[in-house]
């Protein structure tokens, strides 16, 4: 058997890391699934790490919730559209990855542009269609040998009804979404403010916001989607 | 249930060169039915000898390669040849020739948010995909095009053939089609998808059944396509 | 329409593992250009192509070829310079309360990369992928007085190469648009009216390589670009 045939340690850790690439681009898949169907209490216990400490959510103009008790109590037990509620469609796609697992192999970092839609159910009125698009920086890593979702950020491109533009929405915030800001009433408040959130404004230049991961040995060498940006 | 530590470095590489071959197939499919090109389509990545190849939509399975050739294949042309003579009613500058079959339509639906999982033996593999979409056809009563958004979900087995990956069973399963400028949440449980209705006759599927339902004011979040996991031969999982 | 996705039987382990980490690899590349085209990371942009191997091309729509790492700043950030211009003479007249200092400001360029279908060379020296691009876009709009939001579909054909550093960059590059339309209109009705003049301030080292085949009512959408099929080595690859 030549050189070109033979298994040796250092195939066997790039074919480990082709691996794992393969594996997050399944999970963030499943958990994409998971949320649209509602069943976001399968989704954190299916794709998110539950033993490691640090774990953390980052939604939007929300801001962070830091914890898995913090992190289930807001987005499972006072999730304001569970599953089971009629009329609701929220569909978050990925797309555009760039996935970077550290030379360790002991934790990951993936960036996903997500064009999508959002249909709920209003107070005394139909659904009501929206055009969402928004980004994802998250953090994974193995835990008993599976990838799973460490720190997840989700990043407002923009939201808009389906009759409004996103530049017309930006100037006249449709009623019916909380104030920017806030939660929606009834979720539990954040343990720490927003990182980074950039929706679509008249005045906003668009910057390189996740960053795309680079290459990297050690989780000590990078930081975290759910960590403060580092200044440009 | 796979254990992927059972498996030989070999079988792991094969696995995610596999996954790859996987995706180019299913993002071919994309590529031949934009264009309208079902038939080259099912000639080219379907399969020839495997048993019971099934092509699924909301209402029902269409089974074997007779219906699969018919409903997916051949009435793609036909329909092209009816919509020509539609949109020559507004335009008959264009000529009723072949060349033209296709004028005035573009369909992509893009695919998005995998999950792919090959099996361990190698022989088969299962796929899911968001495919946020957009659908322009030649509708009545104008005959003019219509642009749609489209949004589905898509859950395929694939085999190998002749040590090729082919589709074998796809099931389609559609959120919503709706006209651009209007919003699918104004849609009725009832409400016929899109404007107008297919200038052919369309057949009915094999086997009738609702499988997945498009959006509605009343309609639950669905669990479905059911995700593929990890397994190790396909007699030990499920088909789309 | 021929279409082989098997990798050749005669790679080697090593080989094989080169072929997939490739493709993870060209998957990075693009999506950083996605990432970078949209923050205006122009340097970046223009980072990831070839710097070893002659024979760089860039092509957007019908606007020519341009040929070398000086042409593909000319085709890539040429206009999107020339497009944050306008927009930031547009906005700082419009909203002179904004005190816009950033051209690019209330500027969108959200290309969101899917559907790939990607080949590396038998030799593992090269590859070429394809993909649908959904985009959100955004700018000024004289005739309007305001930022038009929209959306905009393209496909991409791309070419790399592995270079002797070890780092997959684009060697050729070519952007085939599908529709361009203003949010809540449909691209039929954009496609009769007439579109903007191109941002362009340099002029291309050749001709196009097709005509512009956007949506329109009289056309054939045509199969451009052609998703790859296996091959050899980069000599092998037709034009792109």
């Amino acid at each position: 058997m030549d050189d070109h045939d033979t298994v040796t340690p250092d195939l066997e850790r790039e074919l480990q890391r082709l691996e794992d690439v393969q594996a997050i681009h399944n999970l963030v898949g499943r958990r994409a699934y998971l949320h649209s169907a509602g069943l976001n209490d399968r989704e954190l216990l299916e794709c998110w790490a539950t033993d490691a400490p640090g774990v953390s959510f980052e939604a939007e103009d929300w801001g962070v919730w830091d914890g898995w008790d913090h992190i289930w109590n807001a987005y499972v037990e006072k999730n304001p559209f569970p599953a089971g509620t009629p009329g609701l469609l929220i569909e978050h796609t990925l797309t555009t990855p760039v996935i970077e697992v550290a030379g360790d192999g002991l934790t990951a970092k993936g960036v996903w542009i997500s064009p999508g839609h959002e249909t709920f159910p209003l107070p005394d009125a139909l659904p009501a269609a929206h055009w969402s698009w928004g980004r994802y920086g998250v953090d994974f890593l193995k835990e008993d040998g599976d990838w799973r979702i460490w720190h997840l950020h989700v990043y407002t491109t923009f939201r808009t009804p389906y009759d409004q533009d996103w530049v017309d929405s930006s100037v006249n915030r449709p009623a019916h979404f909380p104030k920017e800001g806030e939660v929606v009433p009834g979720m539990p408040v954040v343990d720490r403010p927003v990182t980074f959130n950039q929706p679509y404004t008249l005045d906003a230049v668009r910057v390189l916001q996740p960053p795309p991961p680079e290459p990297y040995g050690t989780w000590q060498e990078t930081t975290g989607y759910t960590d403060p940006p580092k200044e440009a | 249930m796979s254990d992927n530590a059972e498996l030989t470095t070999e079988q792991k590489l094969q696995k995610v060169l596999d996954i790859h071959e996987v995706q180019n197939v299913m993002s071919r499919h994309a590529y031949y039915h934009g264009l309208g090109k079902n038939a080259e389509e099912l000639e080219a990545i379907w399969v020839k000898e495997t048993p019971e190849p099934t092509f699924a939509q909301n209402q029902g399975y269409f089974v074997g390669y007779e219906s699969i050739n018919y409903y997916y294949g051949e009435l793609c042309r036909k329909m092209q040849r009816a919509n020509l003579d539609l949109l020559r009613k507004n335009y008959p500058e264009l000529d009723e020739s072949d060349d033209n079959l296709g004028v005035g339509t573009l369909i992509m639906h893009p695919l998005t948010t995998s999950i792919i999982e090959i099996a361990d033996d190698g022989k088969t593999a299962k796929g899911m995909w968001y495919s946020p979409g957009q659908v322009t056809e030649i509708m009545p009563p104008d005959h003019k095009p219509i642009a749609h958004w489209i949004w589905e979900k898509y859950g395929v087995d694939f085999i190998r053939e002749n040590g090729l990956w082919k589709i074998w069973h796809m099931h389609v399963y559609t959120d919503f089609f709706t006209p651009v400028g209007e919003s699918w949440a104004d849609l009725t449980a009832d409400a016929p998808m899109g404007v107008g209705g297919p200038p052919v006759e369309m057949p009915r599927p094999d086997i009738e059944e609702e499988t997945y339902k498009v959006y509605s004011h009343t309609q639950l979040p669905q669990d479905l396509p059911r995700m593929p996991e990890p397994y190790r031969t396909f007699s030990e999982t499920f088909s789309y | 329409m021929t279409t082989s996705t098997e990798t050749p039987t005669t790679l080697t382990r090593v080989q094989r593992l080169h072929r997939i980490k490739a493709v993870h690899e060209i998957h990075n590349l693009i999506g950083r250009h996605a990432f970078f085209n949209a923050a205006g990371h122009y340097d970046d942009l223009i980072g990831a192509f070839a710097r070893h191997t002659p024979g760089v091309t860039v092509e957007l729509a019908d606007w020519g070829v341009y040929k070398g790492l000086d042409g593909a700043r000319a085709a890539l950030v040429g206009p999107l310079l020339e497009m944050a211009r306008r927009n930031g003479e547009g906005m700082r007249a419009a909203y002179p309360e904004l005190d816009v200092r950033d051209d690019r400001a209330g500027m969108l360029l959200e290309s969101a990369f899917t559907t790939p279908v990607i080949q590396v060379a038998e030799d593992g020296g090269s590859a070429r992928g394809v993909w649908m691009v959904m985009a959100a876009q955004t700018g000024f709009n004289p005739d309007a007085g305001r930022p038009e939001a929209g959306w905009a579909w393209v496909h991409y054909a791309v070419d790399f190469v592995h270079e002797e550093d070890g780092a997959w960059r684009i060697l050729r590059l070519r952007v085939v648009p599908r529709f361009r339309t203003a949010y809540g209109s449909s691209w039929v009705e954009s496609s009769l009216r007439e579109q903007a003049p191109p941002p362009l301030t340099t002029t291309s080292d050749r001709p196009p390589t097709a005509p512009l085949n956007d949506y329109s009512v009289t056309r054939v959408p045509t199969y451009d670009p052609i998703p790859p099929e296996p091959y050899r080595t980069l000599d092998d690859l037709p034009p792109l």
